[in-house]
């Protein structure tokens, strides 16, 4: 059987290769009739036979690296089962060739000296061939790499420099109504600076000042949509500053609030407002000099301290009450009067006792006295960290080794117990060295005997008593 | 009570047999090459023990400064053991266990001597007991409680050999007590009987320890029986032999070698097995000691025959 299928497939091929060899001869001397002469020449056909035979072989290796336009490469490149349909199809292929060249020549033109298609794709070409052995031929070689070098700078477009990639994917990104409000940007800039980057900033403050204050608040809005939040915010925290925080600030710093855990809350709620408004200044003296800020490291502290103020909100928002009384007493010009609250628990605030207190929830009773009693003094503490468990924001602690392990009561054992056949090892090690001194070892009298070097103990007994 | 009598009589027949019996006619011609090798014991125990110089000034009280044996002399101190008539040399590097030599001068298999000078300015000698050679030995190293075997005492020795524990416990009992040495084999009762002649304590009897009746005649009451047979039916030879001469409440001490009784089971469980035979037999065992690190599966039992009961 083996035998028999091997023969049929010797056969097989045979057969393939011979159709393949008439069909190609077929096609090649209708192909080069017109184009050689001597076609019918037998030594001359077995001569193109074997360029054939040699092109089909490149052809293999590398179908697309070579571009042959002859008609004869067209047709090896495909069956040769039907010669009519071949030659329709170089037809056609000749035509829609035609057409490219009438469009853009110059562009091919262009495309044939570039460096890809003039050098090919090699590295063997690019290394290794660098012998000049004259003057000509050096002065040949800098005229070409001249030529390149332009070349290449003349490829290169504005559009390769700066953050205009970043833009480009920007606007993939964007609705429809963004669109439109791209529309009228590009109306303000001009039509031509989407594509074209050559514009300056110079030419750009122009076109801007042309613009209506409704095209700019747009063109604004689309470029940088939370530019204005920002300002909304900044001009927020600013005026409480200026209003609350900084007077009790400048109070507390001058120690006329005792300090206690909600004036350290107000302090660093001063600090922390403080750096947001500075940092927000810097974004702001950023953008108006229309600097690339999208990659810089201030974008994510802003976003850092927007957070940091979003998660003392709800402190803030219980402290009200008393900063506002706090401020309405400023304002006044009243005495402040910090008492020790242990008599006044009840609080009157109308004799301008402050009390910082509040309550959330019963359980959650905050009492910010002003006194650091001893006693007060762990309360107080509890309390703190209660608030700090509360916050929902707040940072989640990793698990802790024993949760990971998830162990249980599990008793802790000894590493011998982790491995039986160690434990019997360890055991019986352990059995012998008990069991030799119990009953020692059997030894031979190798010499004469001299005497026991252990030395003789007459008042042991070590015999068994047998009941 | 006409033993006593009997037994010096059978004493003095019992040499007289020998010298008369036409059997024993033929043991003492076998006799007379071993005293040729008793010879040449003495010329190696000359070079090997002849460096005894003169006695050490320093004696101290009863225990009195001792020279070991060998060369130069060595600092000893002699003192007994807690059983009576086993006493301890203890020197720098060993201490060894000793018993009173009966007959001074002599050795019975090239042990050491110690000489110590007594009270009264006469030399006291020692004989270094080898427990290597002797089980009752090991057994008094290992620290047996009880031996029985002490001055004065009357001992049935079953298997006996060549003598070699038979001097030791003939030093034991001392000149008042007796050893009555049943051994079996021909060659090593040779070795038995020369020793009999130096240590006039002991009674040779080249006999078959299970056939007690055979030797009936020449032995008495006893106190202790001593066995070291090494037999499968141990328990019933020593058995045999305390029915006929063991006293009530009188002792025996049996060595027992596990592999020669049975070599297929635990040294513990052959043992065991032996004490339960024993206690079958009358014999009420007491305590058991192993014998290691001397021996090896050896276990010495000691125990009472027919106990007198306190009450009575």
């Amino acid at each position: 059987m083996v035998r028999s299928s091997k023969k049929q497939n010797r056969i097989k091929k045979e057969k393939y290769q011979s159709v393949n060899s008439d069909s190609d001869n077929d096609h090649y001397n209708g192909d080069f009739d017109p184009s050689n002469p001597l076609a019918g020449d037998e030594i001359e056909d077995f001569n193109s036979n074997q360029d054939k035979i040699l092109f089909d072989k490149m052809d293999k290796k590398s179908k697309k690296s070579f571009n042959y336009s002859s008609d004869e490469n067209e047709v090896l490149a495909f069956d040769d089962d039907d010669d009519s349909d071949d030659d329709k199809y170089d037809e056609d292929k000749f035509d829609i060739d035609d057409e490219d060249d009438e469009e853009d020549k110059e562009l091919i033109d262009e495309d044939d000296e570039l460096i890809s298609s003039a050098w090919g794709s090699k590295k063997s070409i690019y290394y290794s061939g660098n012998r000049i052995e004259n003057d000509e031929d050096a002065e040949l070689e800098e005229e070409e790499a001249r030529m390149l070098q332009s070349k290449m700078m003349k490829q290169l477009d504005t559009n390769d420099f700066g953050l205009d990639a970043f833009k480009k994917q920007d606007k993939s990104l964007k609705t429809t109504d963004e669109l439109e409000a791209k529309k009228i940007a590009q109306k303000a800039l001009g039509e031509e600076s989407d594509d074209e980057m050559e514009k300056n900033f110079e030419t750009i403050s122009k076109n801007l000042e042309k613009m209506s204050t409704k095209e700019k608040l747009e063109f604004l809005r689309q470029e940088s949509p939370e530019f204005l939040e920002l300002v909304r915010d900044f001009k927020e925290k600013m005026s409480e500053l200026h209003t609350t925080l900084l007077p009790i600030y400048r109070l507390i710093k001058n120690g006329r609030i005792p300090s206690s855990i909600a004036a350290d809350f107000i302090m660093n709620k001063t600090k922390l407002y403080l750096m947001y408004a500075s940092h927000l200044s810097l974004y702001f003296a950023l953008k108006s000099q229309r600097l690339p800020i999208d990659n810089h490291p201030i974008v994510k502290n802003i976003l850092q301290f927007r957070n940091l103020c979003k998660q003392i909100a709800p402190i803030d928002e219980s402290l009200n009450d008393e900063v506002k009384f706090l401020i309405e007493s400023i304002e006044n010009g009243r005495q402040l009067n910090f008492r020790k609250s242990k008599q006044d628990s009840n609080g009157n605030r109308a004799k301008k006792s402050v009390k910082f207190s509040m309550v959330r929830e019963d359980r959650n009773r905050l009492v910010y006295d002003d006194d650091v009693d001893s006693e007060s003094g762990p309360e107080m503490a509890a309390e703190h960290t209660e608030i700090k468990d509360e916050h929902p924001n707040a940072d989640k602690r990793a698990i802790n080794y024993e949760i990971m392990k998830n162990k249980g009561l599990t008793p802790k054992r000894d590493k011998m117990y982790r491995n039986p056949r160690v434990r019997n090892r360890i055991k019986s090690r352990k059995a012998l060295i008990k069991h030799k001194s119990i009953v020692p070892k059997v030894r031979t009298q190798d010499k004469r005997y001299g005497g026991e070097a252990t030395g003789i103990r007459t008042n042991v007994v070590r015999a068994v008593k047998i009941k | 009570m006409g033993r006593p009598d009997f037994r010096g009589g059978s004493r003095g027949g019992f040499r007289g047999g020998r010298g008369g019996g036409g059997d024993r006619g033929g043991f003492r011609g076998g006799r007379g090459g071993g005293g040729g090798d008793r010879g040449g014991f003495n010329r190696t125990r000359g070079g090997g023990v002849g460096g005894r110089g003169a006695p050490r000034g320093g004696a101290r009280g009863g225990r009195g400064g001792a020279r070991g044996g060998m060369g130069a002399a060595k600092k000893v101190v002699v003192e007994p053991h807690r059983h009576a008539g086993v006493f301890v040399a203890r020197s720098k590097n060993d201490d060894l266990l000793l018993t009173r030599n009966l007959v001074p001068g002599d050795t019975v298999y090239n042990e050491k001597k110690i000489q110590v000078d007594g009270e009264n300015g006469e030399k006291i000698e020692y004989r270094v007991w080898n427990p290597f050679r002797s089980k009752l030995g090991a057994a008094i190293l290992g620290g047996v409680d009880q031996i029985h075997i002490k001055p004065g005492a009357k001992v049935l020795y079953l298997g006996a050999a060549s003598g070699t524990t038979v001097s030791h416990v003939s030093d034991i009992v001392g000149p008042e007590g007796l050893v009555y040495a049943v051994e079996f084999s021909h060659r090593s009762g040779r070795d038995l009987i020369n020793v009999a002649k130096k240590r006039t304590n002991i009674i040779p009897i080249i006999e078959d320890a299970r056939h007690p009746h055979k030797y009936r005649m020449l032995v008495g009451m006893v106190d202790v029986v001593f066995a070291d047979v090494a037999q499968p039916d141990q328990a019933r030879i020593v058995a045999l032999n305390s029915h006929n001469f063991l006293k009530n409440g009188g002792h025996f001490v049996i060595s027992i070698k596990a592999s020669c009784i049975d070599s297929t089971a635990t040294p513990e469980a052959v043992f065991a097995s032996e004490v339960k035979k024993l206690q079958s037999e009358k014999l009420k065992p007491k305590e058991q000691l192993t014998l290691e690190p001397y021996e090896r599966d050896h276990a010495v039992v000691v125990g009472v025959y027919r106990p007198i009961k306190q009450a009575a």
